[in-house]
């Protein structure tokens, strides 16, 4: 690993690039464009065509912040993060009501949405305090306190939203990376145990319809037409596609609406309903690939900040794969968690590329010595 | 230590990787279970998610009588039916429905109720069975009652109403436990056979369903029709029955005034059933739509049991009809035909008397005057000689035990006691008593009036079993089997039952038919319903107006004809009404008249 002092020209960046990641990210992509062609029945509208405009500005926004200078990046870490939480402040008063929800911000033509800006602006204040401290430090009881607020103070607030599967994916998150930086263990084993504990208080302060779910999750067949109608109705199109699937456009669950939010949070399951096992096999291959590419780009990086910036991307992208799947064959409850670059939604896909984008930006940068301080 | 760093950075990564392949691969085992293990068990599920299936009734087989007259057929029908998803405002629909058709109140919440329960695409059966005038009003107000169609179907109908009621029987809904696992059964409009013919060749009559299965989506939308297979309509069935004949049957029980009886006319030969009345009846159209609770109960509580097929599960003590085989076993036993008993009007027994019907007695008799005229003291001699061993077998043999295997569903069996039954559930020693009730075919002894026209087909046709059945063609290939009996002592037991009717001091000789050709022999019984006091035995016996209908005496009559060449047995009940030669007796003679008459015609 030679030192690098200076950044590349983005000519040269451009060569550069990490052509396997955004072969992958458009192969994932393309999956999504064909299931939400399915899902509306075989017809571009009203979510592929959407879908693939989405993605033409994500694509432009992930090659523009790949090609960033990372110490602007460091730069404007903590400010990204500080906007972040006063929109999420913002959206707790102006809010507008959507699915019982308050979560977005209407700005002019679009709707920002800030739990999504606070997933990338957490991974990189996190990345960049740590990348300004020693082992020493990070392993000190004392520089615990700074990224537990970092995390918990925007978990509670998207969790008053109420989202709590956005929540768990922040705290998930943050913690790993803490992890990964090198505190130490027995804070995080002493942590679990303090969790376990506490499990009964934090059941108090969820809503109704969030013990529902994790009732129903419990025991699905309980209220087969009730909460337990989408999990039942997600198992039935998965079991029924088979090894091989019904075939492409042939889902019977979701083509006739058995399935609810197919386009959405259960796309997955219309994936396997209409590919069948091989299918998945080959999706969550795909998936895995990705996410191996994040590590091997995280274990490269010279300075924290990338190291932590590529982890955390991975992570993050593992735990929305995993919490998915996992909701729709029924290992976990309901949280309302997205398929990455295959569910339908423009905010949440551009707020991937981004991310991916931050990725790419990690691994042009791979060999950059980042001062601690700019 | 910027190493150091580095390095717990990359085990910790590489230490989380390993717990994500391993969380992926959890999810990879977790859709093979389902994918694969579960795989059959959800595409079932899912196929129920989206598949409704529609079956389409077969039309039933319809019956005839054996000169192609229909018996049982269906007729078209009409009713008005509303698919819910069509009606552009479903009230205003209701409410002009209401008026149109005059529908109650109580119609309407009904109607409500069985569209709430149904999906919007699925028709609701508003009113079955519409009269013209109904029809016609729908048709002229159809433009404003969207949603709302005429659908024609078949509704059984039976021209011999409550006549044929008993022998042909019913259709009606099915119940629960006949239509568990049958889904075509359990679909609203299903009728299955109930009772009689209709029961009994179920199978043959029913047809097979029809099938129509429709994709619907989660609303319950029809999406498409995936599958059209047509019902198969059921068989037709040729009976022996003759409809002049049992229209005649009725008409005959009026005339006599008869509340309850029953009467089975044979072809001897062949065991064809040609006529089977049974007394009341009842109106078999009644149970189409299922029978309401009202007329259920005055049907369940009527004193004269009209649901009671009384020619098939009637249970009656064959009383001096019993005195056939009674006869036929002394004769076959080597008892002389001009051994003589003098009959006093009693015959005793130690310190007890038994009576002959006629109280002053009948003198000197032998077989064949005790037969015509029906003496008991005779018979109370003949059964004390040869005991009662042999009536009892001979009885068995002539089919007075077992059930004849007429094919209807619900035949009684006769009963038959022996010394053995006796002991064992009356845990009494069988007495010489029982013995002499026996030869009068009173105390232990029931029959149906069908096995006891079987019986005397047995004896007219010199000796052959028949099975009586009511499908043409049935028994015309079957071997008869024949019954071990001296053919000389039938002989002489047929010219003893002819003369009951035709010698003038017969027990029926005022009910003779007069044409030669169709003159009928045969033999009454009056069956006592209880026992006679000796306080009313010593008052000069019992005036009928004075005790209470169903202690009575049963009138019973088995007669054939014609007597040259014997082809046809009646066994004819009249519960109650006294003594058989008076009641009985005119009515098997008007039967086998127009029974003859009828088949002349052919």
């Amino acid at each position: 690993m030679v030192a690098q002092e200076q950044s590349l020209t983005w000519q040269q960046k451009i060569k550069d690039l990490n052509f396997s990641i955004i072969g992958l990210i458009c192969l994932l992509s393309f999956i999504g464009f064909i299931l939400l062609y399915s899902a509306g029945g075989g017809s571009f509208s009203p979510w592929a065509f959407s879908q693939m405009t989405k993605f033409v500005v994500g694509f432009a926004l992930m090659i523009v912040v790949a090609l960033l200078d990372a110490n602007l990046l460091m730069r404007y870490a903590y400010i990204i993060y500080g906007t972040a939480l006063v929109l999420l402040v913002l959206v707790q008063i102006f809010g507008m009501i959507g699915m019982g929800a308050q979560r977005w911000i209407s700005v002019g033509f679009f709707r920002l949405q800030p739990s999504e800006l606070m997933k990338i602006g957490l991974v990189l204040t996190l990345a960049c305090y740590y990348h300004r401290l020693s082992l020493e430090e990070i392993e000190s009881p004392q520089f615990l306190w700074g990224p537990l607020l970092f995390i918990f103070v925007p978990a509670i607030l998207v969790l008053k939203q109420p989202d709590l599967g956005t929540a768990v994916l922040l705290i998930i998150i943050g913690i790993s990376l803490m992890f990964v930086a090198g505190a130490k263990l027995w804070y995080f084993v002493g942590a679990f145990g303090g969790l376990l504990a506490t499990l009964p208080v934090m059941w108090g302060f969820l809503k109704t319809y969030q013990k529902k779910r994790i009732l129903t999750f419990i025991n699905p067949e309980e209220d087969p037409l009730g909460s337990g109608y989408h999990i039942l109705q997600s198992k039935i199109a998965l079991g029924s596609g088979g090894v091989f699937g019904k075939g492409f456009l042939k889902g019977t669950q979701s083509h006739l609406n058995f399935l609810p939010e197919k386009q959405t949070d259960f796309i997955f399951t219309m994936f396997c309903e209409e590919f069948g096992l091989v299918g998945a096999f080959i999706l969550i291959t795909l998936y895995g690939l990705l996410i191996f590419q994040c590590l091997m780009i995280a274990v490269r990086c010279r300075s924290a900040f990338g190291r932590l910036l590529a982890f955390g991307m991975g992570m993050s992208l593992f735990i929305y794969v995993f919490i998915n799947m996992a909701m729709v064959i029924g290992l976990v409850p309901v949280v309302g968690v997205p398929l990455p670059f295959i569910s339908y939604g423009g905010t949440s896909l551009i707020t991937l590329m981004v991310g991916v984008g931050l990725l790419l930006n990690a691994d042009l940068n791979q060999s950059l010595k980042i001062p601690r301080y700019q | 230590m910027r190493q150091q760093a580095y390095q717990k950075t990359v085990q910790r990564i590489l230490g989380i990787a390993f717990f994500k392949a391993f969380l992926l691969l959890v999810i990879m085992g977790r859709l093979y279970v389902l994918q694969v293990f579960y795989s059959d068990r959800y595409a079932t599920l899912s196929d129920d998610n989206r598949i409704r299936t529609r079956f389409i009734f077969p039309q039933r087989g319809e019956i005839f009588d054996r000169h192609h007259r229909l018996l049982a057929q269906n007729v078209q029908n009409y009713s008005a039916i509303l698919i819910p998803e069509d009606a552009e405002n479903l009230e205003q629909t209701l409410k002009t429905l209401q008026i149109v058709l005059k529908l109650n109140q109580e119609d309407m919440t009904a109607i409500r109720k069985s569209i709430k329960q149904r999906p919007k695409f699925f028709p609701t059966v508003i009113r079955d069975d519409l009269s013209w005038n109904q029809l016609a009003r729908l048709e002229v107000n159809m433009l404003s009652l969207p949603g709302i169609y005429i659908e024609h179907g078949f509704k059984r109908q039976y021209p011999l109403g409550k006549i044929g009621a008993h022998v042909i029987g019913y259709v009606s809904a099915p119940s629960a436990l006949e239509a568990q696992g049958n889904k075509a059964l359990m679909m609203p409009g299903a009728k299955i056979g109930k009772s009689a013919i209709e029961s009994f060749y179920e199978d043959h009559l029913k047809g097979v369903s029809g099938q129509k299965d429709m994709e619907v989506d989660a609303r319950g939308r029809l999406v498409r029709e995936l599958k059209y297979v047509s019902p198969i309509p059921g068989n037709d069935l040729h009976l022996t029955l003759d409809e002049d004949l049992q229209r005649a049957m009725a008409e005959v029980f009026e005339e006599q005034k008869v509340e309850s009886g029953a009467a089975v006319v044979l072809n001897s030969n062949t065991g064809e059933v040609l006529g089977l009345i049974s007394v009341p009846g009842f109106n078999p159209e009644l149970f189409y739509h299922g029978i309401d609770l009202e007329n259920w109960n005055a049907l369940l509580k009527d004193p004269y049991k009209p649901m009671t097929n009384k020619a098939i599960s009637g249970l009656y003590s064959p009383a001096s009809i019993f005195k056939i085989i009674v006869a036929l076993a002394a004769l076959q036993t080597g008892h002389s035909l001009h051994e003589e008993h003098s009959c006093p009007g009693y015959y005793r027994l130690g310190n007890h008397r038994f009576h002959c019907w006629r109280k002053e007695g009948h003198g000197r008799v032998n077989l064949y005057q005790a037969i015509v005229r029906s003496c008991d003291v005779y018979f109370y001699h003949l059964a004390a000689k040869i005991g009662e061993k042999p009536i009892l077998e001979l009885a068995k043999l002539f089919g007075l035990k077992d059930i004849t295997g007429i094919d209807l569903p619900n035949e009684a069996g006769g009963f038959l006691a022996d010394p053995d039954w006796k002991k064992r559930v009356r845990k009494e020693q069988w007495r010489m008593a029982d013995t002499i009730l026996t030869a009068i075919g009173q105390a232990y002894i029931l029959s149906t009036p069908l096995q006891m026209a079987v019986m005397m087909a047995q004896v007219v046709n010199g000796g052959y079993k028949i099975k009586p059945t009511l499908l043409k063609g049935q028994n015309e290939a079957t071997p008869l089997e024949k019954i071990e009996i001296d053919q000389d002592s039938v002989s002489i037991l047929q010219k003893a039952l002819v003369d009951v009717v035709n010698s003038p001091g017969g027990t029926s000789y005022h009910t003779r038919i007069r044409e030669e050709k169709y003159a009928m022999g045969g033999k009454t019984g009056t069956a006592q319903v209880r026992r006679i006091s000796m306080q009313e035995r010593q008052q000069g016996g019992r005036k009928d107006a004075a005790i209470p209908w169903h202690l009575r005496d049963n009138a019973l009559f088995v007669g054939f004809a014609p007597t040259h060449a014997p082809q046809y047995v009646v066994a004819v009940i009249a519960e109650h009404k006294g003594f058989g030669g008076m009641v009985a007796a005119p009515i098997a003679s008007k039967i086998l008249k127009k029974t003859q008459e009828v088949m002349e015609r052919k």
